[in-house]
């Protein structure tokens, strides 16, 4: 709407960044270098994703109110390449186990939120218009923060040796479901023509179940680990 | 491999420098809506200042009866502005007024229809400060229309809690245009003159046959004038056509000369006329002398209804031309057409008044006898002036032209024999080809501060008299520099956007909240080392 606005919709969507990278072991260890090349493994990975689409599916022309099932399976086939390059990243990544994941969320987070939401706000919020669609945009910057965090955590625990391999398939059908989540709630979303604050709502309580299954996982890696008990990690 | 990607590398630096560059350049606008819109009248003749003044919009939209207009666009439909509201606006400063115009004008009612032209009247009795829009329906306008009236908005909130859940909901509309102030054109007058000559070589007595051929009307953009002075300029042509098959038989060919002026600046004051006659008296030019040694000028105006009257500024006395031509009026309305009577009605010429009332009083000024022909009883005569003037009545603008015709052959050829019909039979008007001209005449643009010398009627008009009439001359008036006589002014079509904006405060509120949850964040972020902690002493003391 004025400058303003997109000063609001920008601290909505930056600070919190701001908050986790300053209190977090990111700023002990001084990890700034380490995400902006992770955020350079998002860059590439989304290169690669942006090719493989080009290449081997092409666009159909779609009747508005239907949509192209086949066409929205493969672009969420496509989302797989971020798990690859968050698997990048962690194995790269010199460290403990919780800084590794750090790194690889907020990097990737950061920027995705400079390559694809900082240009609309740029350009939209300072307009005369209003629309509720920025502020979304800011919230769904503070989700998808949450929701890398998320990824990174179940990559990493993948990675380990010393899982239960009971535990395995559930890994693996949560990283499916983050890595298809955007996809499903937009064909959601088109389907039964939900608002787009009540997809902002899905949004949020799909990322908070995950989160919260994840948060358990990963304290039980801990504890077979003895990570909180050692001093050493710490 | 290397040296590639360098290139690849650079190209991309450059593209980003490039397109950020553009990006922070780009204007900070998106228009969700745009509309055409046509501004009132803006013109003013000798020094004296018309119509609207200023083409500024950039203000919130508010309903006609909202309560505070002052600085606000006020949105209405023709329908439901009474004069006194309008006033009103204009007393309290509105910013500006936009008003939306049925697509189909031949919905509205004659109430309706009268009612607007009192709104015109007032709008355009004195030069306004508020810039006025007309435009036609559309559907997003009507819905922000519609909104705006039933919306609240922050003028008048019931209490101050209702003003809060008012910045959240409320979805107020801001107009704006991005047109340069409105700059005077270099705009001329036209006439359109022809002569019908008969061949005796000797100085001829003649006649002058005079009307108007541009339009009115609130908006230069929206003025159809069908029939004033569509019906006029249509007759004109017909009886051009008429009298010319009158004059090429040598051998009764009248004694008179007959010269046919179109002029266009009929709505203005007949600037145009007065001009020419002016200029062609002063240049002792054939015309000119033609004119000021005329025996008679008859002025077309609006004949397209019915009634017909003849309006001359002083009882004609037997014996005078002006009672020649009144007699051969009546006598071809009671031979052609006897259930049409014509009134003759005298008005002195009002030297106090600066708008003259018809036609013919730029002629009777000048001592040359003249009269106007028109099927309104007076000048003042509500729909003379108006915008919605789209229709005529056929047969009545038939009928008329018919009686014009006749009379003027009659006249010229001395004849007063009752028994004897000149245009009878085959030399009668043609009907479709009056339909045609008024049709044309009517969705051709033809406001005066709008027509340039290669303008669609202009070309008609010459086309058509060309046709019957040689000698055709197009003449083109300038104003003089110094102390023009008129002077018109441009932005007449606009283009509107309209933008759904919140209140001030809402981004006050927006930042409050922000700040709110960005503290939440903080203390969540802050407690979950401790939060893990607890929760592996949890499973600690649960395994162990």
């Amino acid at each position: 709407m004025t400058l303003f606005h997109f000063g609001n919709c920008l601290a909505l969507a930056y600070f919190p960044y701001l908050i986790v990278y300053k209190n977090s072991k990111l700023s002990e260890y001084n990890s700034f270098w380490s995400c902006v090349k992770a955020g350079g493994v998002y860059m590439l990975t989304q290169l690669c994703k942006m090719i493989v689409l080009a290449t081997f599916f092409p666009t159909y022309e779609v009747p508005e109110g239907k949509i192209d099932l086949h066409g929205e399976l493969m672009k969420g086939a496509v989302e797989l390449f971020d798990l690859i390059g968050i698997f990048v990243i962690i194995s790269q990544q010199i460290g403990r186990g919780d800084l590794k994941i750090l790194v690889a969320g907020v990097g990737w987070a950061t920027a995705e939120l400079v390559s694809m939401r900082l240009l609309p706000l740029w350009v939209g919020a300072r307009g005369i218009e209003f629309s509720w669609q920025y502020i979304q945009l800011s919230f769904e910057a503070n989700i998808s923060l949450v929701h890398h965090i998320i990824m990174a955590v179940l990559i990493w625990m993948w990675t380990r040796n010393n899982i239960e391999k009971s535990v395995l398939p559930l890994i693996i059908s949560l990283l499916f479901i983050c890595s298809s989540k955007q996809t499903l709630l937009e064909l959601v979303g088109t389907m039964f023509h939900v608002s787009s604050f009540g997809i902002l709502g899905i949004n949020v309580i799909v990322t908070l179940l995950v989160g919260l299954i994840t948060t358990q996982l990963y304290v039980n890696l801990c504890i077979q680990d003895n990570a909180w008990g050692n001093p050493k990690y710490h | 491999m290397l040296e590639t990607l360098n290139d690849v590398s650079r190209s991309l630096g450059s593209f980003w420098s490039i397109f950020t560059i553009v990006v922070l350049c780009a204007p900070a606008a998106i228009a969700v809506h745009e509309f055409t819109a046509y501004r009132m009248n803006q013109y003013s003749i000798s020094n004296r200042d018309y119509g609207c003044k200023t083409n500024m919009v950039n203000f919130e939209a508010r309903s006609v009866n909202a309560n505070v207009v002052t600085r606000r666009c006020v949105l209405m439909s023709m329908g439901e502005i009474s004069v006194d509201r309008m006033r009103e606006l204009i007393a309290h400063k509105a910013g500006s007024i936009l008003i939306s115009i049925p697509q189909n004008t031949s919905s509205l009612t004659q109430d309706e229809i009268d009612n607007w032209n009192e709104v015109e009247e007032v709008l355009m009795e004195q030069p306004v400060d508020t810039s006025v829009f007309f435009t036609y329906e559309q559907p997003h306008l009507n819905d922000i229309y519609h909104e705006v009236k039933t919306g609240l908005n922050s003028d008048h909130a019931a209490t101050a809690a209702a003003a809060l859940g008012n910045v959240f909901h409320s979805n107020g509309y801001q107009i704006v245009s991005y047109d340069a102030v409105p700059a005077p054109t270099k705009s001329s007058l036209y006439t359109v003159q022809g002569k019908l000559s008969t061949l005796s070589r000797e100085t001829n007595p003649s006649i002058a046959i005079v009307a108007h051929f541009d339009s009115f009307g609130i908006s230069p953009h929206l003025a159809k004038s069908a029939n004033g002075n569509g019906s006029g300029v249509a007759a004109l042509l017909e009886i051009a056509r008429l009298l010319s098959k009158l004059y090429s038989h040598p051998g009764n060919a009248p004694k008179y000369d007959i010269l046919f002026l179109l002029s266009g600046g009929g709505k203005l004051n007949y600037l145009a006329s007065k001009t020419w006659l002016d200029k062609r008296m002063a240049s002792d030019s054939p015309e000119g002398a033609m004119l000021s040694e005329a025996e008679y000028v008859l002025c077309i105006d609006s004949i397209g209804k019915s009634g017909l009257n003849i309006h001359v500024s002083k009882q004609p006395k037997p014996g005078t031309p002006a009672h020649q031509m009144l007699s051969a009026l009546q006598e071809a309305a009671s031979l052609l057409y006897p259930n049409i009577t014509i009134q003759n009605i005298p008005k002195k010429v009002n030297l106090g008044n600066p708008l003259l009332a018809w036609h013919h009083e730029i002629f009777t000024v000048k001592r040359i006898s003249a009269g106007t022909i028109s099927n309104y009883p007076s000048h003042t005569s509500l729909g003379r002036l108006n915008s919605f003037d789209t229709h005529v009545d056929g047969s009545s603008m038939y009928k008329h032209t018919h009686i014009i015709a006749e009379a003027i052959a009659r006249y010229v050829s001395n004849v007063s024999d009752d028994s004897i019909t000149i245009f009878s039979d085959y030399a009668v008007p043609n009907g479709a080809m009056l339909d045609r001209s008024v049709e044309f005449l009517s969705r051709t643009n033809r406001a005066a501060v709008l027509l340039q010398r290669d303008s669609p009627v202009i070309s008609f008009l010459e086309q058509t008299l060309g046709k019957y009439i040689s000698e055709v001359i197009v003449s083109e008036f300038k104003a003089s520099k110094k102390d023009p006589e008129f002077q018109f002014y441009d932005q007449t079509e606009t283009k509107l956007f309209s933008y759904n904006v919140k209140p001030a405060v809402f981004d006050l509120f927006l930042a409050i909240a922000v700040f709110v949850y960005l503290g939440a964040v903080y203390l969540f972020v802050k407690s979950v080392p401790v939060m893990m902690t607890y929760a592996y002493q949890l499973r600690k003391l649960k395994s162990s």
